[in-house]
């Protein structure tokens, strides 16, 4: 590779004219062609299939074929005809989702906000506190289930004998249930959002902040009128990629309530699973994606707009 | 008080004329112990896994927790890699597990995801960013789209379409759809730091005569590594721990460690001893990496540096 | 320096993936030359004891079988799902019995009625044991003689017999303190119950929550059958069915008085006589709670007992003979309510069947391997391994019940076993029934509810069908 001198600067033309065919237009095409390619193959492709099969009565298990029904699926679905209660499982996911995440946005910021200033064992305390995103989703189903368990679990344990506070059943009652996998969730992703703040706030030039000092800002202001403003997009598309993946949440919810007690912790993810893979009913699974795949879009909509209108300030 | 008019710069902060050192300490103190209860609260379970990874069942089943007061074992771990089994005639032979070889099929399949995704994101973001794409926004909220269905609508459809492409249990089947789940992710965080990089520099290379690509291998892909180490850390993650499509598409030959932890679940008896210490030992990579990556995580990216 | 490392890092990680994407050769210990056939199970101590026998028939005649063992929460989409698609890795699948009525109607496992004639000694089974593995249409309730392999179709083979028992602690029983207080209580004396109502008043008895003791573990899960196969044999022991298998009614069976009575002992059983956090009960969870010495009574699937006796799990006592001291089996005793005596167990295990979509050649391997598995060496080996054989010579042979702790009562059980329905769309309508129960054990709804509820659900799945006269 030639390297940047002056006397190299008429070879550099030079080479740029013989290798005219490398034109700004195809490397656009070369550079993002590949990925695209790609998710139309496997992941579109699929999808546009499902898609007809979303207005058909069908057993992808069974020997007749599909059998088109219109809209019949989405309307069981969406007016609560169904053999299970969607308008509930809506109903809970969307508590699940919103309280989550908004949990982990505020731990995750607020602890960052705490762990950007130096001090000694901030590297090691930082690099401990990401390890609970590491695990995978099913284990910490796991293990919280076992922590949470009111005869054998620890946090029974310790809310008995330290605390002197009743014992609670945490997995048996839907109320405390929906509440462990937020629980369960804010501690598994929270380091998500802590690791995004942690970076975007310390991108933030410290020149900015020093001319606030210099001029005499006050910590709300600095905090404001320079830090939010640039760490916001940042936060945004962690935002966007959290919430989209807490309605998707289901490795959790499999191993620790497993849908229970009943159906009360049923997610809509939960839901599409147990259609396609336990009753098999292809047809209204594929029906109940596309209604939950619509919903996330205008979900993500509204985020993008506040994100391009951020970054257009 | 005038021992208080003098005191008073040197006893704020930042000669701002702010609050008196009292109520910064209190801060300070009250700041350290929410930062001790969100380490505790973040640590504890992770403890108990490890911890639990040393105890026996009847240890690890007790109503009445042992935190340090158990014999500690190092069976589980060596369960990990070769158990006892009873032989017809009553005796007990060891087995090799499989464990290894999920492992192994993890780190090959889920690095190899990793890497292509970020290669190919990263040329998809720079492209997005610094080319006049038509469409632009569409596209990109398309490649988005494609993380917003749960997988497991599309599982049916991609499991078909594998069967009938022979690409089940194949180690390229699931480095391609790995790969398909993480370009995403890639694509928009990458665009979101290649965006802050100001355009100049690769101006000012490509005044110095270098071509595009050029200027894009040498300016760009050097300030975007601390991007890519932190974007590297999560799509390893999203794959490492994926469990759904992991199960229904691989078999025997590329099984991966998620499906096989899960498996450790027999109907004897949970083996808490065994899940944990499996798990211990399948989170490590991935805090190893994190670890080696830390300082990039850190770093962020110098945006504004060309404004100063 | 640094720059060097990461390239390095890179270098190798570049390798390692490429190393993927072409494959990578030896990676798995190939069986070698061997021809190798998988049989589609899930991960438990049977399929492992398959394994080992697998093994050995390799070193015996040359094939190697190989046992897929996934998690038992994806065991029956890992094998529906090779249905759908008409391509199977698997050569034989183990098949719970309630699948039956799907995988024949969808044609994913051949008829085996002739091979059956010709190659297994029909007579030596119990002919409702083997039907429920095989048969589809099901076996009618209440069909007297042997197995109708004249007019029947035939699809499995009785590979692995399983079903419920209680374990109980015999020294705690067997306590003078608490045979007196019992006697004074109850007015007859603490022993091995004599009927359902008497299971209720031993659990009862034992519960002292302030002492952390309780008195009864069962399985509630909302996974897969656990509540479902708790409900349904307190259910049939109080005289009640759950639908009429002639014209599909559920309306008036599920939710009869007698069920709904059951339901209401079973509610009382968990929400006042286990341990906190019973909801989310299966087979391990229980075996815990009698390991750690926590109930009296413990109802789960005699399969996995073995995991009873294990010193390291175990507070019970440092050897299996120690625990053996304390821990005792029965079987359900049966109960005359309303004027009707009914004495059943819910029958477990599962059949092994051909997967339609392998080659005639290797469909052929493995009915020889099956030859193999059936001669009486061989079942020997499996149950002396720890698994449980259906054949009834075997099962009330000497050599058999000497074999484990639990053996006398298990070659009783088979004779009152009892299975519920394996239609077809049996995923659905064990899901309505499954979840409801929990619901109603863990105390959000009554038991009438509940199965009311059942019904209703039942009867539109049923419906929808268009095959069942009840809803013509």
């Amino acid at each position: 590779m030639a390297t940047a001198t002056p006397s190299a600067s008429v070879e550099g033309l030079r080479r740029q004219r013989r290798r005219p065919w490398l034109t700004d237009r195809r490397m656009a095409f070369l550079f993002i062609a590949p990925s695209v390619i790609l998710l139309l193959a496997i992941s579109i492709f699929p999808l546009i299939w499902s898609v007809y099969l979303s207005f058909t009565r069908y057993k992808v298990t069974g020997i007749e074929a599909p059998v088109w029904v219109g809209l019949s699926n989405y309307h069981t679905i969406l007016t609560n005809n169904d053999l299970y209660d969607d308008w509930h499982i809506f109903q809970v996911t969307a508590v699940i989702v919103f309280c989550a995440v908004t949990l982990e946005f505020l731990l995750g910021f607020g602890l960052a906000l705490i762990l950007v200033r130096k001090f000694p064992g901030r590297g090691l305390i930082l690099t401990l506190m990401l390890t609970p995103m590491m695990l995978a989703p099913v284990i910490v189903g796991l293990f919280w289930r076992f922590m949470l368990d009111a005869t054998f679990g620890v946090v029974n344990y310790m809310q008995s004998a330290w605390l002197h506070l009743p014992r609670v059943d945490y997995l048996d009652q839907p109320n405390t249930a929906i509440g462990s996998l937020i629980v369960a969730d804010v501690w598994m992703w929270t380091p998500f959002m802590l690791l995004i703040s942690v970076a975007g706030l310390s991108a933030i030039p410290r020149y900015l902040t020093e001319a606030a000092l210099v001029d005499r800002a006050s910590a709300w202001f600095r905090f404001r009128q320079i830090t939010l403003p640039l760490v916001w997009p940042l936060l945004l598309i962690a935002l966007i990629f959290r919430t989209i993946d807490a309605i998707k949440l289901f490795d959790l919810a499999f191993t620790l309530t497993g849908g229970g007690p009943g159906q009360s912790t049923l997610t809509v993810s939960y839901l599409l699973f147990t259609k396609a893979f336990n009753d098999y009913d292809t047809g209204s699974s594929s029906a109940l994606a596309y209604i939950i795949l619509i919903m996330v879009i205008a979900l993500a909509n509204i985020y993008i707009r506040n994100l391009n209108k951020v970054a257009s300030a | 008080m005038a021992q208080q008019v003098v005191a008073a710069p040197a006893a704020t902060r930042e000669g701002s004329g702010g609050p008196p050192v009292i109520l910064i300490a209190v801060g300070r103190a009250l700041l350290a112990a929410a930062l001790a209860l969100a380490v505790i609260f973040f640590l504890f379970p992770i403890f108990w896994i490890v911890s639990t990874s040393f105890k026996d069942l009847r240890d690890a089943d007790s109503p009445v927790p042992h935190f340090f007061d158990f014999t500690p074992t190092l069976d589980n771990y060596r369960h990990i890699f070769v158990q006892t089994q009873q032989t017809a005639t009553g005796g007990t032979t060891s087995v090799s597990t499989d464990f290894p070889h999920f492992f192994f099929n993890s780190i090959v399949i889920d690095v190899a995801a990793t890497l292509l995704a970020l290669v190919l994101g990263t040329l998809a973001a720079y492209g997005f960013s610094r080319f006049p794409v038509p469409a632009k926004n569409d596209l990109l909220f398309f490649i988005l789209s494609t993380r917003m269905l749960p997988p497991v609508a599309v599982l049916i459809p991609i499991f078909l379409m594998y069967t009938n492409l022979n690409l089940v249990d194949t180690y390229h089947g699931m480095i391609l759809l790995y790969t398909t789940f993480n370009i995403p992710f890639a694509v928009w965080m990458m665009k979101g730091f290649i965006d802050e990089i100001p355009r100049e520099y690769e101006d000012a290379a490509m005044v110095d005569g270098y071509t595009r690509f050029q200027a894009f291998y040498k300016v760009i892909v050097p300030q975007a590594l601390p991007a890519a180490a932190a974007t590297s850390v999560f799509l390893l993650i999203t794959v490492w721990n994926e469990f759904v499509f992991a199960t229904q598409l691989t078999q025997t030959a590329t099984r991966t460690a998620p499906p096989g932890i899960a498996a450790a679940q027999t109907m004897g008896g949970i083996d808490w001893g065994l899940i944990s210490a499996v798990s211990t030992l399948f989170v490590l990579p991935v805090v190893i990496f994190t670890f080696l990556v830390r300082n990039y995580l850190l770093r962020g990216v110098t945006f504004g540096a060309v404004r100063r | 320096m640094k720059a060097r490392m990461m390239r390095l890092a890179m270098s190798i990680a570049l390798i390692v993936a490429l190393f993927g994407t072409i494959g990578v050769p030896g990676a798995r210990p190939a069986h070698a030359a061997m021809r190798t056939l998988h049989i589609a199970w899930f991960e438990f101590t049977s399929a492992d004891i398959l394994q080992t026998l697998g093994n050995q028939y390799a070193k015996e005649k040359g094939v190697q079988i190989i046992v897929d063992r996934p998690p038992l929460a994806q065991w029956q989409s890992s094998v529906f799902n090779q249905f759908a698609a008409h391509k199977t890795s698997f050569a034989a699948a183990v098949l719970d019995s309630q699948w039956l009525g799907q995988a024949v109607t969808e044609h994913d496992v051949p008829e085996l009625t002739s091979w059956i004639k010709q190659n297994l000694p029909v007579n030596q089974f119990d002919p409702y044991l083997f039907a429920a593995y095989s048969q589809y249409p099901q076996r009618l309730p209440g069909t007297t003689g042997g197995l109708d392999l004249a007019h029947g179709h035939f699809y499995g083979l009785p590979w692995f017999a399983d079903a419920k028992m209680f374990a109980y602690r015999k020294d705690w029983f067997a306590d003078p303190a608490n045979q007196k207080a019992f006697m004074a209580k109850y007015h007859h004396p603490l022993r091995v119950p004599q009927s359902m109502d008497e299971i209720v008043q031993i659990a009862d008895f034992f519960t002292q929550p302030d002492k952390g003791i309780y008195g009864y573990a069962t399985h509630e899960q909302v996974g897969y059958d656990a509540a479902a196969e708790t409900f349904l044999p307190w259910c049939w022991n109080y005289g009640g069915d759950i639908w009429n298998p002639a014209t599909g009614a559920v309306e008036g069976y599920i939710n009869s008085p007698r069920c709904v009575h059951a339901l209401e002992l079973v509610d009382h059983l968990t929400q006042k006589d286990s341990p906190p956090g019973s909801g989310r009960n299966f087979i391990a969870e229980v075996t815990t709670d009698m390991n750690q010495g926590k109930v009296a009574l413990m109802e789960s699937w005699l399969c996995c007992f073995a995991g009873l006796f294990d010193p390291k799990a175990s507070t019970l006592g440092k050897t299996k003979a120690e625990i053996a001291q304390k821990i005792g089996f029965f079987n359900y005793p049966g109960e005359t309510y309303m004027g009707k005596h009914s004495r059943y167990a819910p029958l477990g295990g599962q059949g092994f069947a051909l997967s339609a979509y392998a080659s005639k050649a290797d469909q052929q391997a493995m009915l020889d391997f099956a030859k193999w598995f059936f001669t009486p060496r061989i079942q020997k080996e499996w149950y002396q391994l720890g698994s449980t054989p259906a054949n009834s010579v075997i099962l009330h042979s000497k050599d058999f019940i000497n074999a484990q702790p639990w053996n006398p009562e298990t070659s009783q059980v088979f004779g009152m076993v009892k299975d519920f329905w394996n239609m077809p769309e049996y995923a659905p309508m064990l899901k309505v029934m499954n979840d409801t129960v929990n619901a109603s054990m863990t105390g959000q709804m009554s038991a009438k509810a509940a199965l009311d509820l059942i019904a209703k659900k039942q009867a539109s799945i049923l419906a929808a069908t268009g095959r069942y006269s009840a809803y013509k």
